[in-house]
C-alpha cells in the first residue's frame, strides 16, 4: 500500500552506509536506516555517525517524517548533540528533498537528500546567521547496505 | 542510557492489553518500547485497535533529554499528525505527557506503572482553543501487560 509520503520515501527505505566528512574536517562513517510505520503514514530515520579515526560516536539521532496540513514534508528531529527541532520542506529541484529548521541554540539547520541511481547523497549545514560563523557543509555518500548479509546489497 | 531516562529503561520491551474508548467501545492495545539514538532516547510505538483489527490510533513517540537535561517528546499520531509533548510533573512511576499537534489539538497521554509488568495507559485529545471545562470525547484507557512476542525458531 502506498501513500503520498511513501511515494517520496519508498526508494530510500532500508539501511544505508557510507563515508562523510565531519564538520571538524575529520573523516566519518555514517549509517542511516529508513523505516515506514502505520502503513506509510510516517517514516522514521535513524542516523549514526562515527569518527573513523577514533571509532567514537560523532552524532546520533532519530527523526520522523510526515506530511503537514499543506502537503509538504515535516521532520520532527532529535539529535543528541543539540536536542529537538522541526524541519520543514523547502523549494528545491524535483528530485531533491530539502528541509530547513531552527535549532534551540540559534543555529539554522539545512538538510538535503538526493537519490542518484544506487547512491543516496546527504548534505547538511548549520548556519549561525553571522557572516563567517557558519559551520562547513557536510556531505555523505551512502550505498545501500544489507545488514543481514553484512555487505552492500546488490 | 542517559540519567533522565533510566527510570524508563525498565519499560523497554513489548506490551499488550485491552481497554476502552469513552463511549464503551472495547479496544486492543499493543506497545513497543525501545531505545533509540544510541541509547540517548526512548521510542514508544503504540497502537490501539477496534473490531476486526481496524487501527483506531497509532502513536510513535521519541522521548529524550534536551541539552539542559529536561525531557521532551516529539512524535507522530495517525489521528492528529505531528505532536510535540512535554512531560508534566507527576509521581516517579508515572509518565505524563501533554502538548500540541499540527492539527490544532492538545494531546495528553500517560502511562502509570502498576507493577513491574503492568502499565495503565490513558490518552485524550481536545481542541487547543477549547474553553475551560470542555469535556473531551474519545479518550481511551486500558491496561497493558508485558508480553513476549513469538519468534520463529532458529535454524
Amino acid at each position: 500500500m502506498t501513500t503520498p509520503l511513501l511515494s517520496r520515501f519508498q526508494p530510500m527505505l532500508g539501511f544505508w552506509r557510507g563515508p562523510n566528512e565531519l564538520e571538524t574536517g575529520r573523516r566519518g562513517l555514517m549509517e542511516m536506516h529508513f523505516q515506514s510505520h502505520f502503513e506509510g503514514e510516517v517514516v522514521q530515520l535513524d542516523a549514526h555517525t562515527w569518527d573513523i579515526a577514533t571509532g567514537e560516536t560523532f552524532s546520533a539521532g532519530t527523526g520522523l517524517f510526515a506530511l503537514g496540513p499543506d502537503g509538504r514534508i515535516i521532520e520532527n528531529l532529535y539529535v543528541e548533540r543539540f536536542g529537538f527541532c522541526r524541519l520543514d520542506e523547502t523549494e528545491d529541484e524535483p528530485d531533491v528533498l530539502a528541509l530547513r529548521g531552527d535549532l534551540p541554540d540559534g543555529f539554522t539547520m539545512s538538510v538535503s537528500l538526493r537519490l542518484e541511481a544506487d547512491e543516496l547523497l546527504l548534505t547538511s549545514q548549520l548556519k549561525s546567521g553571522v557572516v563567517g560563523m557558519d559551520l562547513p557543509r557536510t556531505v555523505a555518500r551512502l550505498r545501500r547496505y544489507d545488514r543481514q548479509r553484512g555487505e552492500g546489497a546488490k | 542510557m542517559t540519567n533522565p531516562l533510566i527510570r524508563l529503561a525498565a519499560w523497554i520491551g513489548d506490551w499488550a492489553g485491552q481497554g476502552e474508548v469513552a463511549d464503551g467501545t472495547e479496544i486492543l492495545f499493543r506497545m513497543q518500547v525501545s531505545s533509540a539514538a544510541e541509547e540517548n532516547a526512548v521510542c514508544f510505538h503504540m497502537e490501539s485497535w477496534i473490531g476486526e483489527m481496524q487501527l483506531l490510533h497509532g502513536l510513535r513517540l521519541i522521548l529524550a533529554p534536551r541539552p539542559d537535561r529536561s525531557l521532551h517528546c516529539m512524535g507522530f499520531s495517525t489521528r492528529f499528525g505531528m505532536v510535540n509533548l512535554t512531560p508534566t510533573p507527576d509521581d516517579e512511576d508515572v509518565l505524563a505527557l501533554a502538548g500540541p499537534t499540527t492539527s490544532g489539538m492538545q494531546l495528553s497521554f500517560s502511562l502509570i506503572q502498576q507493577d513491574a509488568d503492568t502499565l495503565i495507559a490513558t490518552g485524550m485529545a481536545r481542541p487547543q482553543d477549547a474553553p475551560p471545562g470542555f469535556t473531551a470525547a474519545g479518550g481511551t484507557h486500558g491496561t497493558l501487560r508485558r508480553v513476549t512476542p513469538w519468534r520463529p525458531p532458529g535454524p
